[in-house]
């Protein structure tokens, strides 16, 4: 229970991290915008990797909903007099879900301890997410096309060793303990 | 039982339930698990946009100490301003009022003047797959859904302007999230400074500091604008104007200026637009407390194809026409003036039962004892080629 509680109390953390763009940059060249890492996915990666698929899954799925709340669309046609706007709720849960899930599995395959495959995993499944959220978001929607899938995924990966280092310290997850 | 089988196959349950519900979700946008969750993202904007107001005053404190010597120097000159524009305040009066009767004499509606609400931004959100503002303003100062929210910049001959930054996307007591023009579901009606082309003005550009204009056209009557013409010249830092033809904004407010020309969509030309608001650095923005136009909001309710029928003389009116000759029917002391002037137009064979309510005839039901021997309904006062 206190564990629970510990990982939501992380989880929200993570989320206004992110949500008050943390260490984002912004570029002019080149129309880039402003990117940053996604402090929620490194935190849903990490807790899947090292306490595998269930706790990865709900993670993820909580985590989604997070970050869902602000997903806000003009509703049923966009038109002005369609009674103004509404959340789209549950693209990123369904996406965190699957990759939380997904990297679970994986856990017992994969070296959790070493910094260049973390980085690999990390782009791989920021990239993948961004990737399956954004065609989601665009069937059901619009197709963003100033989403950038490639920079933050970068920015995430790159970003990534030192937060595993923060939160294993702060949950105190040990070799020793696996 | 149910436990038990639920329990030893916890992790297949647990994903079943996660994705059937948010598939669940995604299908059925308007649950109320949504708005819920709503809720909890604008607290959760509102927490996050307060974090980050006080992050940043912490990290520019030092700057603004360094600033403020020279911002004195700027407020003095500022007074001496306004003290010059309070002197030339009666030839401002005298224009607005020459203006007006200008306008009353060409028979235009007057100017609408609409009160606006400054907010201080709390938090800008451009790095997510919906971008928002956050601003300390709500619904406790008069803020609504979809009303504008501008900001002052420099033009680019370095005068303090009013510019488009969005529209208001929701709002609780005492904060509201801003959808920026930059979102790629914004979508406003435009013209172009100087030739008056319309367009309509896309945030889904393809790039995260730049707007499009879609649609763009040679024609200056919006009922002729349909296709390019190849004299069509895009000319680069030319002003672009919200139109006021969505409903939303008011016209002529600046939007942003042409940077090139954008790819071709089909028959239309496009053109990217950079903002004159700088999005990724507001502090101040302005609301305007206007609401949506009525047209706006119940078009959709209120439209019937019956309005498109309308002519010169009036609405359509309906008759009842029977099989059997039936004598034109003389005026009864139950026809009333208005009704009589109603039909004394081209409508003249209108028998008294269809501009008598009593009869039934308005609402699609027959009078008693004539259900067999009734004909569709036929417009009298349009001139239709074979319609009789």
């Amino acid at each position: 229970m206190l564990e629970s509680g510990l990982i939501a109390l992380g989880m929200l953390i993570s989320y206004f991290l992110k949500d008050i763009q943390f260490l984002s940059l912004t570029f002019e060249f080149m129309n880039t915008g402003t990117i940053g890492p996604d402090f929620l996915l490194i935190f849903v990666i990490f807790f899947s990797l090292f306490r595998g698929e269930f706790v990865g899954l709900w993670v993820g799925f909580f985590a989604g909903i997070l970050e869902d709340g602000a997903n806000w669309v003009l509703g049923d046609g966009g038109m002005a007099g369609s009674g103004g706007f509404v959340p789209i709720v549950g693209i990123h849960a369904l996406v965190y879900s699957i990759t939380g899930f997904a990297l679970g599995k994986l856990s017992q395959v994969f070296d959790r301890y070493q910094t260049a495959p973390i980085i690999a995993l990390v782009f791989v499944s920021a990239f993948l997410v961004r990737f399956f959220a954004w065609t989601i978001q665009g069937i059901v929607e619009d197709f963003n096309k100033n989403y950038s899938l490639i920079g933050p995924a970068v920015f995430t990966a790159v970003i990534s060793p030192i937060w595993f280092s923060f939160l294993g310290w702060l949950y105190r997850i040990k070799a020793a303990e696996l | 039982m149910l436990i038990d089988i639920l329990s030893r196959n916890r992790n297949v349950a647990s994903l079943t339930f996660c994705l059937s519900f948010s598939i669940l979700c995604i299908l059925w946008q308007s649950n109320p698990f949504a708005q819920g969750v709503g809720y909890f993202g604008m607290l959760a904007d509102r927490i996050s946009g307060t974090l980050s107001s006080g992050l940043r005053f912490t990290g520019t404190l030092w700057v603004e100490l360094d600033q403020y010597r020279e911002l004195e120097q700027k407020y003095e000159s500022a007074q001496a301003a306004i003290e010059q524009y309070r002197l030339e305040k009666d030839k401002f009066d005298l224009l607005t009022a020459e203006n007006l009767q200008l306008r009353n004499a060409l028979g235009f509606d007057p100017h609408s003047e609409f009160k606006e609400v400054r907010a201080e931004v709390l938090g800008i959100r451009l790095n997510s797959i919906s971008p928002r503002i956050i601003i300390d303003k709500g619904s406790d100062d008069g803020l609504r859904p979809l009303m504008p929210v501008l900001a002052r910049a420099h033009d680019l001959e370095n005068n303090l302007v009013r510019c488009v930054v969005g529209v208001v996307a929701a709002v609780d007591s005492s904060t509201a999230i801003v959808q920026p023009i930059t979102h790629p579901g914004f979508r406003m009606g435009v013209r172009i400074e100087e030739t008056g082309e319309w367009s309509i003005l896309s945030g889904n550009s393809g790039r995260a500091t730049q707007v499009q204009l879609q649609y763009l056209t040679a024609n200056n009557a919006p009922e002729q604008a349909v296709l390019t013409h190849s004299d069509i010249k895009i000319i680069k830092n030319r002003y672009v104007l919200s139109s006021g033809d969505g409903g939303i904004f008011p016209p002529g407010i600046p939007v942003g200026v042409i940077a090139e020309e954008g790819p071709r969509d089909g028959e239309f030309r496009t053109a990217y637009v950079t903002p004159l608001a700088p999005i990724s650095n507001l502090d101040i923005v302005s609301v305007v407390l206007k609401s949506p136009e009525k047209w706006a909001t119940g078009w959709e309710q209120k439209e019937r194809w019956e309005e498109h029928l309308e002519t010169e003389f009036g609405p359509p009116v309906y008759t009842e026409t029977t099989e059997t000759s039936k004598p034109a029917p003389q005026p009864t002391p139950r026809e009333t003036p208005s009704a009589a002037n109603a039909a004394a137009g081209d409508a003249a064979a209108v028998p008294a039962e269809d501009l008598n309510p009593d009869t039934g005839s308005d609402d699609g039901q027959p009078p008693a004892g004539n259900q067999e021997t009734r004909r569709p309904r036929r417009i009298q006062n349009l001139d239709i080629p074979g319609s009789n």
